[in-house]
């Protein structure tokens, strides 16, 4: 048997399989002169705090107070119209890259949509000036 | 029933000495196994607990999530503890560990015969992984449960069992056969 033996194979707080650690364990007398030594060497930064913290809840009640005003109304409601804005915003541009993607079919149905008289529509739908026999058509039909 | 720990941090951050008191009574055990197993000496972990307690209510602001404070302050711990060592390292002293002298009251031999333990366990210590030693000092020193462990290391509770098991047979063995000298880091 060594000295050794005495540091293993006792009861400890760990169970009956624990190593023996006691030798390193503190006293609760000394753990409680650590834990004052804590607190007291915390001293000043607690005495600070305490001084700025009725100056925090000061500002923090102002900020509730505030929270209630015309400012907090304007934002209620700016909040929703500025949502649905995006909304519309978002559909918009959708529809725009729908619609240049395809550009004769766009000019096609932007052309129906303006009911331009057939000379006119004809002329947009091949992509091109109207020639001198065109115009005479349609000074032709315009005429009662 | 007593304040969860965010209770505690929010009226600390007021400035409540007996919030912060309550903090530091609750977490001062695992946060000083912690230093412990990084430091190796048990005055060194005194003073790495105050400095990161102290340190802890001046930035107390940083810790995000209140009710995880003991996380949090063990991280400061572990930090400051690897600081001292590594400028222990770099400047070395003569070990001499006074909470075995002051516990070994007035008799001299009795107090002789402790801190002779109490360096061979230090020696010991000494040549486990800090991991290991962080899991054996919080279980059979400061009497953590598993569960309680592996949620301070965020690990899991087999992990720990693993990991304590591993490292009492280690410490056992260093114990028995005598720890070689110079074989404490």
């Amino acid at each position: 048997v060594t000295d050794d033996s005495k540091a293993i194979g006792r009861l400890g707080p760990g169970g009956p399989e624990a190593v023996d650690l006691s030798a390193l364990r503190a006293s609760p007398a000394d753990r409680r002169r650590l834990e004052d030594a804590i607190v007291a060497a915390a001293g000043a930064e607690l005495a600070r705090r305490a001084a700025v913290a009725p100056a925090i809840d000061a500002a923090r009640s102002a900020a509730a107070v505030a929270g209630d005003g015309p400012l907090a109304l304007v934002a209620r409601w700016a909040i929703p119209t500025l949502a649905a804005a995006a909304i519309l915003a978002a559909l918009s541009v959708a529809g725009l890259a729908l619609a240049s993607r395809d550009p004769e079919t766009a000019a096609g149905t932007l052309v129906g949509a303006l009911e331009l008289p057939e000379p006119a529509s004809t002329w947009l739908d091949e992509d091109r000036g109207p020639a001198t026999s065109d115009l005479i058509l349609a000074v032709q039909e315009d005429l009662p | 029933m007593p304040d969860d720990d965010a209770q505690l941090v929010q009226r600390s951050r007021a400035g409540d000495r007996d919030a912060f008191a309550a903090l530091v009574r609750r977490h001062l055990p695992a946060a000083h196994a912690v230093a412990l197993a990084v430091t190796g000496e048990p005055a060194d972990a005194d003073d790495v607990c105050q400095d990161a307690f102290v340190s802890a209510l001046v930035k107390l602001e940083e810790c995000r999530h209140p009710e995880r404070f003991g996380a949090w302050l063990r991280q400061i711990v572990r930090n400051r503890a690897r600081d001292l060592r590594r400028a222990r390292a770099a400047r070395p002293h003569v070990s001499l560990s006074d909470a075995a002298q002051a516990a070994g009251g007035g008799d001299p031999s009795a107090a002789a015969e402790r801190r002779e333990d109490a360096e061979r366990l230090r020696a010991a210590l000494g040549t486990l992984g800090e991991t290991a030693r962080e899991v054996v000092l919080l279980h059979d020193l400061e009497g953590l449960r598993h569960r309680e462990i592996a949620a301070l290391l965020g690990t899991t509770e087999g992990a720990v069992r693993v990991q304590l098991f591993r490292a009492r047979r280690a410490l056992r063995a260093r114990l028995q056969a005598g720890t070689p000298a110079g074989a404490e880091r």
